[in-house]
C-alpha cells in the first residue's frame, strides 16, 4: 500500500535532501511530546500540520519516498517556524534549521504561487536589499498614515466593505520613521553616558572597556524609532562604547523562512564583514527573529551546494561571530548592579509579558528578560497566559497564510484578554520582536483592548529619570 | 487506498468536505503511531466534531462493514493506533472540550481529545491533579489513556487509569451511543468500565469521559540516589518497599539513558554512575522529612554512593522533565529503539536486568534501560541502526528474549502501553488457548463483526494458528515474524 509518486525524480529529491546536511532528521524518534506545542497542529489537529508529522514528510523526502508536490509542500509552508516545538522535543531534533533546508529546496525546486513570486520579487530581494529603498518606503508609508487613510480605513464603515485582510493590514502598518538609524550613527564611536549622580557603575564597566555593536536590521532600521533609540540610550547608561556599523544589511531571516537561502547568504556575508575587526565584546540585538537567525548564520552554509557562493566563511568565523550576538535583554541581565545605580521611576505599574518564539525557543532566552523587568522598582510584571505561544505574525507569514495567522493571532488575543481580566491595573504589554509587536498591536486594535504595546527596551527607557 | 466514492459523499455530507481527508500524504503520515515499527495507511481519515458526527460516521462505518479505529495524539507505542487492512481512522483530536468541573464530587468530565497534563492544568489552581501521568503526558489524549489503561511514574502510589476513570459515554460498534458509571463510586453490577478501559479500542470509540480528581499532596520530597551498579539500585528498591513504605514514585535510569538525557535535557545527572533512582514522596508535611531521612538511610545501606535532594520546584521539575522524555531523548545516542514494556515481579529485578543485558551483549546491540522500579514495569530500550538491516533482525531477537525472559520470570508482556499490533501475538505464550477464546467472546459482545479496531490485542488467525490449539511458547515465537506492510522510512522494518 505503499504510495505511488512519479517515479522519474525520486532519486533527484533524495539526492537534492542528501546534499542539504539533513542527518539530523534521523533525532525524531516520533515521540509525538511536540505535538500540543504546535499552534498549527492545536489549531488544525491534523497530523501533517504537527511537527511530528512534517518531519516524517521531510524525512520522507529525504529517504525518496515522496516526492515534491502540493500535497507535500502545503502542510511545510503552514508551519509558522515557530520552533516551540524544538522546546518541547526531548530529543534536539534542530527543527527549524531542518525546515529551512527543506523550504530552500522546495524554493529551488519548484514553482511559486504569484503571490508568493510578488512578494519575494519585490519585498524580500528588492526593499530589504537596500537602504535607499527601505528610507523611501518608510517616507511614504509615514506620508500615507499622516494622511489619516489608514486610520479612515480601520474606524469607519470602510471596514466593512473592503476586504478583512486588507483592513486588518492597516492595523500591521510600522510606524514610519523615514530615516535610516544606521546612516544616522553610522561608524561613529557613540562614548558611554554616565548619570551625574552615580557614576561608580558606569566607571565600573568602563575600565573593563566593553565595547559593542547594534545590530539596525531592516524595518526597525526606517521605523519604530524609539526601539533602537531606547537600546543605545540604556547601552550607552550602563557605561557601554556603541558602534552601529553602517555598512550591515538585513539579517536575512524573513529570506530563510521562506527558503531563499541565496539573499540570506549575501547577507551574511555582509554582516559578518561589517562587524567583525571592529573589536567588539558584543553584537546586540532587539529584534528576537533577527538575533536568532545571527546566531545560526552557520546553518547556512552547511549545504554541500552552498559552495557555489565564492567567499563562504571558515567554521570558526562563523562561530566567532555569532557568539558575540546578544539580545539586549539577555545583555543587560548581565548587569543587575549596573542597572540598579541607574535612576529609575518608581511609580507603581503592572505590564503583561509576552516571549516571542525567536527569543524563547530559537535563542532560548527565557528567564533573564523577565527578572529584569520584574526588578524594575514599581513594575509588577505578569506573564501572559500562554506567553511562549506564537502570535502568528512568523515573518511574512501573517501575509502570505492570513487565515490560519488570524486563527493564531485569535488565541493570543484571547490570552491578552483573559490575562487583563485577572489583572485590571496592566497598562501595558511589551514584547521583544518587531514582528510580534506589530502583529499583536494589530490584535488589540482590531479588538478595541486598552493596552499599550512596548518593545521592552522602551518601557525600560520610559522608566529610566533622565534629567 | 482511498474512499470509494459513495462513502465518501457520505462522509463530506456528515462531517463537511474539510473534516474528510483520504490524500496520499494524509494517508502517509497516519500510517503509524508512537510506534513506527511497523506502518500500515488508513483507507481515510475522518475528523468528527461532535458526537452526533462521531455517531453518524460510525453508523455509516458499520453499515458498509467497513472497519474503523479511534486516534487521538498518535503517541501509542504498541501501534494501537496503526490501521490493520485499512481501517478507517476516526480521529478525536477535535474533542477537546472540558464539560464539567465539579469540585465537590472532586470530578473532571472531559472529551477525550483533551490532552492529560491540561485536565491537571485545569483544576491545579484549586488545589487538585489527575494522578495518572504518563510520561507522555503533555501531548497524549485521554481517550487514549482510557483505551490504552495508561500508567505512569506516580501509579506506583495512586494507581493506573482504571482506578481514576468514574465513568465514560461510548459510542458501541454500530453507532449505539451508550454511558456506563457517573461521578461517582460503586455501581452494581459486573464492571463494565473497568473492562472498557484498556480494551485498546476494540469495545467501543469513547466520546466523554469522567475522570477523578486527586488533591494536590501537601508537600513532596524528590529524591535522587546514585549508583555504582544497576543490581545496588535493585536492592535499594527492594529494601525501601519491604520496609514498608509506598514511595508515590520510584525510577530508575541506567548509565546508557543517563548519557542520553544528560545530552538531550542537562537534569545534572553524574555521567559516570551505573545507575540513578529517583524516588519521590509525597504526602502531608508532617513526618514527610522523616520518612525521607529513612528512605535516604535505606538507600545509603543498599549502595548509593550520594543521595541529593531536588531542593526546589525548578530541580524537581528538571529531574522529571529528564525521566518522561527519556524514550524522546534516545534520538540523541541512536537513529532508532525499540522499546519493551514487560513486567516481572519486584523481587526479580537484578535477575532480570542481567539477563536483559547479557541478551544484549550476545547479540552485539546496546539496550538501555528506563523504568518503573516499584511497579516492576521495565523499559528497556533496545538500540539499533534502522539501516542496517542485520541490526533490525537483532533488535526483534532481542526484544523476543527479553518477553521471553519477562514471562519465565512470572512476569507479563505489558505495564502500561497495551498489546497493540506488537505483541499480539504473543498473548498466545501468556495464555491458554481457551483463555483467548474466552477473551474473544467478550469482545465479540461490543464488537461482534470484528470492525472496531481489528488485528490488536489477539494472535491473527492465520498468522499464529496456535491461538486456538495451544501450542507451546517455544514454537510460537518461530512462527511470530510481523507481516506487516515493511517500511523503508522511519524506524521501520
Amino acid at each position: 500500500m505503499s504510495i505511488d509518486f512519479s517515479q522519474k525524480t525520486v532519486l533527484s529529491t533524495k539526492e537534492l535532501f542528501r546534499q542539504a546536511d539533513f542527518d539530523n532528521i534521523l533525532k525524531c524518534v516520533h515521540c509525538g511530546l511536540c505535538l500540543d506545542s504546535c499552534p498549527t497542529y492545536r489549531e488544525l489537529g491534523d497530523e501533517k500540520d504537527s511537527p511530528r508529522g512534517r518531519l516524517y514528510l521531510m524525512r520522507g523526502l529525504w529517504e525518496g519516498e515522496l516526492e515534491l508536490e502540493a500535497a507535500v509542500i502545503d502542510p511545510l509552508s503552514r508551519c509558522l517556524d515557530c520552533r516551540a516545538c524544538e522546546s518541547a522535543c526531548p530529543s534536539g531534533v534542530p527543527y527549524g534549521e531542518l525546515l529551512e533546508k527543506t523550504r530552500g529546496i522546495i524554493l529551488e525546486n519548484t514553482q511559486q504561487s504569484l503571490k508568493e513570486r510578488i512578494l519575494r520579487f519585490f519585498l524580500l530581494r528588492g526593499l530589504f536589499r537596500s537602504t535607499n529603498l527601505l528610507i523611501t518606503a518608510s517616507w511614504i508609508l509615514k506620508i500615507y498614515s499622516a494622511s489619516g487613510l489608514p486610520k479612515l480605513i480601520t474606524n469607519t464603515f470602510f471596514a466593512k466593505l473592503l476586504p478583512q485582510a486588507f483592513v486588518f493590514q492597516q492595523h500591521l502598518l510600522p510606524k514610519c520613521s523615514g530615516k535610516s538609524f544606521k546612516r544616522k550613527h553610522a561608524d561613529q564611536i557613540l562614548a558611554p553616558l554616565s548619570m551625574e549622580n552615580k557614576q561608580e557603575g558606569a566607571a565600573q564597566i568602563r575600565k573593563e572597556n566593553l565595547r559593542v555593536g547594534m545590530f539596525s536590521g531592516c524595518i526597525m532600521d526606517v521605523s519604530e524609532a524609539a526601539i533602537h533609540e531606547s537600546t543605545l540610550t540604556l547601552l550607552r547608561h550602563i557605561g557601554c562604547e556603541v558602534v552601529v556599523p553602517g555598512n550591515q544589511s538585513c539579517c536575512g531571516a524573513l529570506h530563510v523562512h521562506s527558503g531563499d537561502r541565496k539573499t540570506a547568504r549575501e547577507f551574511a556575508l555582509k554582516n559578518i564583514a561589517a562587524f567583525e575587526n571592529r573589536h567588539l565584546d558584543a553584537i546586540i540585538t532587539n529584534a528576537a527573529g533577527c538575533g536568532a537567525q545571527l546566531q545560526e548564520y552557520h546553518h547556512l552554509f552547511t549545504e554541500t551546494n552552498a559552495g557555489k557562493q565564492k567567499d563562504t566563511r571558515p567554521a570558526a568565523d562563523w562561530k566567532k561571530f555569532e557568539n558575540k550576538v546578544t539580545d539586549i535583554l539577555e545583555f543587560l541581565s548581565a548587569y543587575p548592579d549596573l542597572l540598579a545605580n541607574l535612576p529609575w521611576s518608581k511609580d507603581e505599574d503592572t505590564v503583561l509579558y509576552d516571549a516571542p518564539c525567536h527569543l524563547m525557543h530559537a535563542q532560548k532566552v527565557d528567564e533573564n528578560p523577565r527578572k529584569l523587568l520584574n526588578s524594575l522598582p514599581g513594575v509588577k510584571l505578569v506573564v501572559l497566559n500562554e506567553s511562549n505561544w506564537c502570535c502568528g505574525s512568523a515573518g511574512i507569514y501573517n501575509l502570505v497564510q492570513p487565515e490560519l495567522s488570524a486563527a493564531v493571532l485569535n488565541r493570543k488575543t484571547a490570552s491578552i484578554r483573559q490575562t487583563l481580566a485577572e489583572n485590571p491595573k496592566a497598562s501595558t504589554i511589551v514584547t521583544a520582536n518587531p514582528g510580534c509587536l506589530y502583529q499583536i498591536r494589530a490584535g488589540i486594535r482590531s479588538n478595541n483592548i486598552d493596552l499599550r504595546i512596548l518593545h521592552p527596551v522602551v518601557y525600560l527607557a520610559e522608566r529610566l529619570l533622565l534629567n | 487506498m482511498s474512499f470509494e466514492k459513495n462513502i465518501r459523499g457520505e462522509c463530506v455530507r456528515i462531517l463537511g468536505a474539510e473534516w474528510v481527508k483520504d490524500d496520499p500524504v494524509t494517508l502517509y503520515t497516519y500510517r503509524c503511531d508512537g510506534l513506527t515499527l511497523y506502518t500500515a495507511p488508513p483507507m481515510g481519515v475522518l475528523f468528527p466534531g461532535t458526537v452526533q458526527e462521531l455517531v453518524s460516521v460510525v453508523k455509516l462505518l458499520h453499515q458498509h462493514k467497513i472497519s474503523f479505529i479511534a486516534r487521538g495524539a498518535g503517541t501509542g507505542l504498541s501501534g494501537g493506533a496503526i490501521p490493520q487492512d485499512g481501517s478507517v481512522i476516526i480521529e478525536m483530536a477535535r474533542f477537546k472540550e472540558v464539560h464539567e468541573v465539579d469540585m465537590i464530587n472532586r470530578t473532571i468530565t472531559v472529551g477525550p481529545g483533551v490532552i492529560n497534563l491540561r485536565i491537571t492544568e485545569h483544576v491545579n489552581g484549586d488545589g487538585y491533579h489527575y494522578a495518572p501521568d504518563p510520561s507522555s503526558q503533555k501531548a497524549c489524549t485521554i481517550g487514549g489513556n482510557v483505551a490504552e489503561n495508561s500508567g505512569g511514574p506516580h501509579t506506583l502510589k495512586y494507581g493506573v487509569t482504571v482506578n481514576h476513570v468514574l465513568g465514560v459515554e461510548m459510542v458501541l460498534a454500530d453507532g449505539e451511543l451508550v454511558t456506563l458509571g457517573a461521578n461517582h463510586f460503586g455501581l452494581p453490577g459486573p464492571d463494565l468500565l473497568g473492562l472498557i478501559t484498556g480494551s485498546e479500542g476494540t469495545f467501543g470509540i469513547i466520546s466523554k469521559i469522567i475522570c477523578r480528581l486527586t488533591p494536590n499532596p501537601e508537600k513532596a520530597v524528590t529524591m535522587l540516589g546514585i549508583y555504582k551498579s544497576v543490581r545496588d539500585a535493585c536492592e535499594s528498591v527492594s529494601s525501601i518497599i519491604g520496609h514498608g513504605i509506598i514511595p508515590a514514585a520510584l525510577e530508575m535510569l541506567d548509565r546508557i539513558m543517563i548519557s542520553a538525557v544528560e545530552k538531550a535535557l542537562k537534569p545534572g545527572f553524574p555521567l559516570d554512575a551505573e545507575a540513578v533512582l529517583i524516588v519521590e514522596l509525597d504526602g502531608l508535611s508532617d513526618g514527610l522529612d522523616v520518612e525521607a531521612e529513612v528512605v535516604e538511610k535505606l538507600l545509603k545501606e543498599t549502595g548509593a554512593i550520594t543521595v541529593n535532594r531536588a531542593r526546589d520546584e525548578v530541580e524537581r521539575a528538571k529531574i522529571w522533565r529528564a525521566r518522561k522524555e527519556a524514550f524522546g531523548a534516545i534520538g540523541q545516542i541512536s537513529p532508532s529503539y525499540y522499546v519493551q514494556d514487560g513486567v516481572i515481579p519486584r523481587s526479580k529485578l537484578p535477575e532480570v536486568l542481567d539477563e536483559i543485558s547479557a541478551i544484549g551483549k550476545k547479540h552485539g546491540l546496546t539496550v538501555a534501560n528506563v523504568f518503573h522500579a516499584g511497579d516492576g514495569n521495565l523499559h528497556p530500550l533496545i538500540l539499533y541502526d534502522y539501516e542496517n538491516p542485520q541490526e533490525v533482525e537483532k533488535a526483534h531477537a532481542i526484544g523476543e528474549e527479553i518477553l521471553s525472559s519477562c514471562i519465565r520470570h512470572g512476569g507479563t508482556l505489558s505495564g502500561e502501553h497495551g498489546i497493540g499490533i506488537e505483541k499480539a501475538e504473543w498473548m498466545s505464550e501468556l495464555y491458554s488457548g481457551n483463555s483467548l477464546d474466552n477473551m474473544q467472546n467478550v469482545r465479540a459482545f461490543f464488537n461482534p463483526e470484528n470492525l472496531l479496531n481489528p488485528g490488536k490485542i489477539f494472535p491473527q488467525p492465520g498468522r499464529c494458528a496456535e491461538s486456538k490449539s495451544g501450542t507451546p511458547p517455544q514454537q510460537a515465537s518461530a512462527l511470530n515474524k510481523p507481516k506487516m506492510v515493511a517500511s523503508k522510512s522511519g524506524i521501520a522494518v
